[in-house]
């Protein structure tokens, strides 16, 4: 995953964009507005989007999903790489490795926030990154199996109904199903399962079938007496 | 320092606060998908108590969930009996919670508060507690449904209230609870949409006590339409700051279709984000500082942020 990901072109016609920076014309929307000193200045600027919606992190296991496109500007006199909003700059020659600059500015980022250590200047730049980033695939990406109880309502060669335990009925098909291929109607299990970004499963491991629910909620109704 | 952080769990409700001895006090839980079990379960955590202000899956449905995690101690759960105890939910849902206490793994207690609130936690100097101040025992047998029955449970700083967690419970409750005082921070209730709320005492009940803040913890699609427009559009003209967790189709139609978050707090927060719905503020921190809650840094960016949205329910006092 990672090598396909450092072998593939990062930025649309990269090398020719960036040969043939310096001989493109001034651009023409500031000439004719006669903002003379800005087009002298933006014609050492060169705007790219970068062309993944996905970073892999973790060595690839997950992916950083984009939800907007990340702007790159290329200073044709120094040949540095600006990522627009993310605070990184990077030579032309380096360009391969901005996935994971991106990916490790985001991770900075992220823990400083965790341990709610994030600076005035970090807490800013936070901001503007966050805009980017499609978080709620990213948690969903990072969640480890949750456990979860079930009872199975119906069971056939492809396919089970199980009722979890907040009584959300579920169908489980193919692979998905097939841990739960020993159980039959009416048994009750808890398992370790993963959430997919429909909060669907994807995965079922570690059943354990249950006992008979429990006839002890006088504990509950009298605990405090 | 005692923290509450008010999580984006969609349609649901958890807030989790952390102890000034680095214990955490969870009042609900989310559902069954809540993203709080993924957080609790990268962290070596203390939990004093997990409190549930009634037994809807929104509310306690991540409960077996949380219990399970191998790496955390927990101490108490609280709860209410809002149901027949022959209900299957009733059943499956502390069914796990039932298995533990048998174990001697943690505590299962019911909320009831009688001629005094309940105490759920306090500071060793006693200048800081989190009560429950309802249900009594009476209030939760004559109740008519799980909702009015569900507790009240306040952050109580130097006897004064400064944050309450209503869960479900209808206004007239809370105004009973609260009338005269000014919290800083309300819960919903109700997910901005009090059960209440076309009663003909409604705004009155509302009208007795002023919150600073109220969070609504709301999904983008909920089928319901919380929250109500007239409660935001009532607490927003007079003065209090509503933030809701996810945006809304009655406050931007556009952005809920295109998914175009306002903020995303979950993730500024360094906590987790549900796998559904459109931020608006995601979720929130406040911060204990003296005798005061404090909302966190990236509150005046998110009030910024809402005036670009079409019709903001929250924005209503500056439109008028």
């Amino acid at each position: 995953m990672t090598l396909a990901y450092a072998n593939a072109p990062l930025i649309s016609e990269t090398a020719a964009a960036v040969f043939n920076a310096a001989e493109r014309p001034r651009l023409a929307s500031n000439a004719e507005l006669g903002h003379l000193k800005l087009a002298t200045a933006l014609e050492h600027w060169h705007e790219f989007i970068f062309d993944h919606n996905r970073l892999p992190l973790e060595g690839g296991r997950i992916n950083l999903h984009l939800q907007s496109p990340i702007k790159l500007r290329l200073d044709t006199i120094s040949f540095i790489f600006e990522v627009v909003d993310w605070g990184i700059k990077v030579d032309v020659s380096q360009v391969a490795e901005l996935p994971a600059l991106l990916a490790r500015r985001f991770l900075e980022l992220f823990s400083a926030s965790e341990n709610d250590a994030l600076t005035t200047e970090s807490r800013t730049a936070y901001i503007r990154i966050s805009d980017y980033i499609n978080f709620s695939q990213f948690s969903v990406d990072r969640a480890p199996a949750r456990y979860i109880e079930g009872e199975v309502i119906s069971s056939g060669k492809t396919e089970i109904i199980v009722e979890w335990h907040d009584g959300k009925r579920e169908r489980l098909r193919d692979n998905i199903a097939r841990p739960l291929s020993e159980l039959i109607k009416g048994d009750r299990f808890s398992a370790w399962v993963k959430l997919n970004s429909e909060n669907h499963v994807t995965n079922i491991e570690r059943i354990s079938l249950l006992p008979p629910l429990s006839e002890q909620h006088n504990i509950v109704t009298h605990a405090a007496d | 320092m005692l923290q509450i952080d008010c999580w984006d769990v969609a349609q649901g409700d958890c807030s989790v606060i952390r102890l000034p001895d680095e214990k955490l006090f969870l009042i609900d839980t989310g559902d069954r998908t809540s993203p709080v079990v993924s957080w609790l379960a990268e962290r070596r955590a203390r939990i004093h108590t997990i409190a549930l202000t009634h037994n809807d899956s929104d509310h306690a449905g991540a409960l077996p969930s949380i219990l399970m995690l191998p790496n955390l101690s927990i101490e108490t759960v609280r709860m209410i009996v809002d149901r027949s105890h022959d209900s299957p939910i009733f059943k499956k849902i502390f069914d796990c919670a039932l298995r533990q206490h048998a174990l001697h793994r943690l505590n299962l207690d019911r909320i009831e508060a009688g001629a005094k609130p309940m105490v759920l936690w306090e500071s060793d100097d006693r200048s800081m507690s989190i009560k429950a101040i309802y249900p009594s025992f009476v209030a939760n047998t004559q109740a008519k449904n799980a909702n009015s029955t569900s507790a009240v449970i306040a952050l109580f700083v130097t006897d004064q209230i400064l944050a309450v967690w209503p869960g479900d419970a209808p206004m007239s409750v809370l105004s009973a609870l609260l009338s005269g005082t000014t919290p800083t921070l309300l819960f919903g209730p109700h997910h901005g949409a009090p059960i209440d709320k076309k009663h003909s005492t409604f705004i009155a009940n509302s009208d007795s006590f002023e919150p600073n803040h109220v969070f609504i913890s709301v999904a983008s699609a909920n089928p319901y339409g919380h929250p109500a427009p007239e409660y935001v559009k009532f607490q927003g003209n007079r003065g209090c700051t509503v933030t809701c967790s996810q945006l809304t189709r009655q406050c931007d139609r556009n952005r809920v279709a295109n998914k175009q978050s306002v903020l995303d707090g979950s993730m500024l927060l360094g906590l987790r984000a549900p796998a559904n719905g459109v931020r608006c503020r995601g979720a929130m921190r406040f911060k204990l500082q003296g005798n005061a809650l404090i909302p966190d840094e990236f509150f005046e960016e998110h009030r910024k942020r809402v005036k670009m949205l079409q019709r903001p329910m929250c924005q209503a006092n500056e439109e008028n």
